[in-house]
């Protein structure tokens, strides 16, 4: 084999096999971590100092204090953004995660031809979320999408396009990451759920309980785990959503989809306005982990990610 | 009054049989183990009344109530598994609590009797402990408790005790025998393990190959085998089967066993004659003798028309006991195992003379293997369980 | 339990059927555009059946040069996967197998760094970039891509690498090998299975990455994705194109969910679920 070969020639002698020996775990997580660094914690750096100065366009002027932050905390828009995205994230994730498991609950005694069937579901949940974008908007286009048609038009739901008005807006792009991401949820709720011992289900059946009773006091409560972990990455991906935004309404009409993530596009893109974008994103990634290690507290012991 | 009642009850899975017309009947208050082998029938038949496995064919009665058409949760049974099967992040008093509270029970009469069960049980101390940070024997305990606080009907112990240590074995033994009584619930137990079904059960059904072949107290089961199957399951160390021919002479019965010379006649006295007489059976077969090790004793008066000759191929000392392989004279196989009193001593390669207590003797017919004199007819020959 | 009739079973699956047919319809209804003559798409109702076209193949392949987005999308996919695979394995196989101060810390950060929200992240990158002159330059974005795809896979790898039994390679320890050797001789052909299940979700994700595309990328370096999002906006949409396009981009990854989809419904759980 190959390898044999590199590792005889690479076979360490002497005292630098004693250094290897001894700092080999460190030598081999270093290059990931210093990557890391680089992408990661060095750009963040970089972000708070632009956001402590006045910028024109992409050139770095005079140091500003904290003039971008005030600038920003007064700007209505920033907030709407915030809201936006929290409705979003609010709305999205516990409807997927309740669709999902109850989609799971359904099939989990088993089916047929599920070698087949899985992987097709899985299916639009690995696609570019692009791509999901233009396939909704090629089935919601004006009054010939095939959604436009036989569901918004025949229903009456709103005039003038889904996209026209702010609430129905709001409501596509919920829907699209409810549409993209349930059938994840229901394979890995699937998995799950086919994963969980059996011997207390017997047990309860013994003891009579009721099926909604097993459901809310033993499955529900083994699930824990899970459901903790596929609701923390659904709140991470969803809360910087940005691609079906860009595709669909480019944050309108008026204000009313601009995503936190879209918001930040247009300071910098739009309106070059380096400084407060990055004061936005500061604020953004501070308030990120706030958050995220608020979920990763109140499931701390559910979760089982290290 | 009957507890419960099992009628020709059969279990199906495909082509294979489980569970062959098995007709139980259980008195109210009363602990049966069914004892086999695993594979013979008995976890199939004990889910069957639990509701957990479907009926094939046959009724189940539990307090004269046909159940066979019942979930579970309405037999009125509870269950104790092999594995504990306990609700994991739930306490030991939330678990305890489990089954009355699905059954929406008030919430202070729920207290009341899981403090009782506590009590009863001595997991006080534990009551709000994690029940996976328990110790098997504990878990046990917890999942006995649970099974008792809704005063069920009936209790199902699937092989309760046996993934215990060999000491909680024995203490938990004696505690469900106690509650068991104490509550005087009827139970049903079922396990391989004959010591466990000797000390615990009021009555033991023996089980092999789908079927009962015999269902009578501990000391009928142990002594009154009714047939070669029981004869060779129940015991430790098992019973000495012995191929034979018979010959009835002055009103006693002799049985001529072993190769050498022609075999050796054993005396197996006038009662097994009288039985066999009485039933008319014919001599000429072929026929096994039973006997179990501690009715051999080792003869020293000299007498050599009514002690055998046997040599000692192993010995070994189990402290009260010791226990003797024996092989015909001058022959290498093994032929007859004797428990006899630990001073005896003895060395390997020694003759010695032993006799057999034909009072304890057991015939069983070689074709039928079922008991002829000494044990009690199969289930299959005793009349129908009472339907009065 | 209490054994399942066959009539439910059969009752689930045809629902769950119905499931999927409901969530695969909309992409078949996509893909279906890229094949319909251009005439058909706004009549009313919408048509079902036609005869396909392929037309508006060879016209986005020509126009677009759609073969060169193409490549800079494998370039771009491919070298992130690749320098991924090379920096994250050694790492992994180390907080897996070895014995590392302060490991529970270093997985912390390294997931911390997969929520980092990308949009956020561009505009230091986009003015670093443009100080090193690594705007619209294929390097440029493999490293960026490399803040969500380094910590996932060195992640999920890491986890997986972990329930791998590690028998062997205490007996090559014992035999008197370096632990250099026992990583490349011994474990690095353990963990090639899952080496190839995680480095493929790596590309998955890589291939449909959207905003550092558009925002560092440029005209030399446009990947499909951003192709696609340009249809859209110039002088009125391009519905047939963006169908082609999409198609485009759908087929490497139905491939690979085909083969791999208990890999990657892992994957996405971050490894949460044993798929």
């Amino acid at each position: 084999m190959a390898t044999q070969g590199i590792a005889a020639a690479l076979a360490p002698r002497g005292r630098w096999a004693e250094f290897l020996q001894r700092y080999l775990p460190y030598l081999l997580i270093a290059p990931a971590l210093i990557l890391l660094i680089l992408v990661g914690v060095i750009p963040f750096a970089y972000a708070i100092y632009l956001s402590l100065h006045n910028t024109f366009f992409t050139d770095v002027e005079s140091f500003a204090g904290i003039a971008n932050y005030k600038d920003l905390v007064s700007d209505p828009r920033f907030w709407g953004a915030l809201r936006v995205t929290t409705i979003v994230t609010v709305v999205a994730i516990p409807i997927q995660l309740v669709m999902a498991l109850g989609l799971a609950l359904l099939f989990y005694r088993g089916v047929f031809g599920g070698r087949v069937l899985s992987p097709l579901l899985l299916f639009p949940s690995v696609l570019a979320p692009i791509v999901m974008a233009i396939m909704w908007k090629i089935m919601l286009a004006g009054n010939w999408g095939i959604l436009s048609y036989w569901v918004v038009e025949r229903f009456s739901l709103v005039t003038g396009g889904v996209f026209g008005s702010p609430s129905p807006a709001i409501g596509t792009v919920i829907a699209i990451d409810i549409f993209q991401w349930v059938p994840f949820l229901t394979l890995a709720f699937y998995a799950g759920l086919q994963a969980l011992p059996l011997a207390p289900f017997r047990a309860a059946a013994v003891d009579g309980a009721s099926r909604w009773q097993v459901l809310r006091l033993l499955t529900i409560p083994m699930l824990y785990p899970l459901i903790a972990v596929l609701f923390l990455l659904r709140f991470i991906d969803t809360f910087k959503i940005f691609d079906s935004v860009f595709i669909l309404t480019r944050g309108g009409p008026g204000d009313s989809t601009t995503t936190i993530s879209y918001y930040l596009f247009r300071s910098v893109f739009e309106f070059w306005e380096i400084g407060r974008a990055a004061a936005a994103a500061v604020i953004v990634f501070v308030l990120f982990f706030v958050m995220t290690s608020i979920v990763y507290r109140v499931f701390h012991k559910r979760l089982r990610l290290i | 009054m009957s507890g419960v009642r099992l009628e020709n009850l059969v279990k199906r899975y495909g082509d294979v049989l489980a569970v062959d017309d098995v007709s139980l009947e259980i008195e109210k208050g009363e602990l049966i183990a069914l004892l086999g082998p695993s594979g013979c029938g008995k976890t199939s038949t004990l889910k069957m009344m639990a509701g957990l496995e479907k009926i094939t064919e046959g009724n189940i009665y539990i307090e004269g109530r046909r159940v066979n058409d019942l979930k579970p949760e309405d037999r009125d049974v509870a269950m104790v598994f092999e594995d504990y099967s306990l609700y994991h992040r739930m306490s030991v008093a939330q678990n305890i609590a489990f089954p009355l509270r699905v059954r929406k029970v008030r919430r202070a009469e729920i207290q009341k009797r899981v403090g009782d069960m506590l009590e009863l049980l001595e997991l006080g101390d534990v009551a709000n402990a994690r029940v996976q940070d328990l110790s098997g024997g504990q878990q046990q305990r917890v999942a006995i408790a649970r099974a008792l606080v809704r005063e069920p009907a009936l209790l199902l112990l699937d092989e309760p005790l046996s993934h215990l240590d060999a000491d909680m074995k024995v203490r938990l033994r004696t505690e469900i025998r106690w509650l068991q009584q104490e509550r005087n619930v009827t139970a049903v137990l079922v396990t391989h393990d004959q010591l466990e079904a000797l000390a615990l059960a009021d009555r033991i059904a023996v089980m092999d190959s789908a079927r009962i072949h015999q269902y009578a107290s501990a000391s009928d089961v142990y002594e009154r085998p009714a047939n070669i199957i029981v004869a060779a399951f129940v015991g430790e160390p098992p019973m000495n089967l012995l191929d034979c021919t018979l010959e009835a002479v002055d009103a006693r019965l002799y049985a001529t066993a072993g190769s050498a010379n022609g075999g050796v006649a054993i005396d197996v006295g006038s009662s097994a004659f009288d039985e066999l007489a009485a039933h008319d059976v014919d001599l000429s077969g072929a026929f096994v003798l039973g006997i179990r090790p501690e009715h051999i004793a080792v003869s020293d008066d000299g007498d050599v028309s009514s002690s055998i000759s046997a040599e000692v191929f192993f010995s070994e000392w189990l402290g009260m006991e010791r226990l003797l392989m024996l092989a015909e004279p001058g022959g290498k196989e093994h032929w007859i195992t004797a428990l006899v009193r630990s001073e005896f001593s003895v060395r390997e390669g020694d003759e010695i003379r032993i006799t057999i207590d034909p009072d304890h003797a057991v015939i069983f017919d070689g074709a039928s293997g079922r008991a002829v004199a000494g044990g009690q007819p199969e289930p299959s020959e005793q009349p129908e369980p009472g339907r009065a | 339990m209490i054994e399942d009739a066959r009539p439910r079973k059969i009752l689930r699956t045809l629902g769950l059927i119905a499931i999927v047919i409901a969530f695969v319809f909309p992409v078949y209804w996509l893909l279906s555009f890229s094949f319909k003559p251009e005439r058909l798409f706004f009549d009313l109702p919408p048509v079902w059946t036609f005869d396909p076209i392929v037309t508006e193949w060879v016209n986005t392949f020509r126009t677009l040069k759609l073969w060169e987005t193409i490549i800079n999308s494998i370039i771009v996919a491919g070298g992130s996967t690749l320098l991924t695979i090379l920096v994250g394995t050694p790492a992994s196989y180390s907080l897996a197998r070895l014995r590392v101060r302060g490991k529970t810390d270093i997985m912390l950060f390294i997931i911390a760094s997969r929520m980092a929200p990308a949009v956020a992240l561009i505009i230091p990158f986009f003015l670093i970039y443009q100080f090193l002159d690594l705007l619209d330059s294929h390097i440029g974005l493999i490293f960026a891509y490399s803040t969500f795809n380094m910590a996932l896979y060195v992640w999920l790898l890491t986890v997986m690498t972990r329930e791998l039994p590690a028998d062997l390679e205490g007996v090559a320890e014992a035999d008197g090998y370096h632990p250099f050797q026992v990583f490349l001789r011994i474990g690095l052909p353990l963990m090639r299975p899952s080496i190839i299940a995680v480095g493929v979700l790596a590309f998955i994700f890589a291939w449909n990455e959207f905003p550092f595309a558009l925002l560092l990328g440029g005209r030399t370096t446009e990947t499909l994705p951003v192709v696609a999002a340009r249809s859209l906006s110039a002088g009125g949409v391009e519905w047939a194109r963006l169908a082609v396009i999409s198609t485009v981009m759908v087929i490497p990854v139905a491939v690979m969910v085909f083969f791999l989809h208990k890999q990657i419904v892992r994957g996405l759980s971050m490894g949460a679920v044993r798929g």
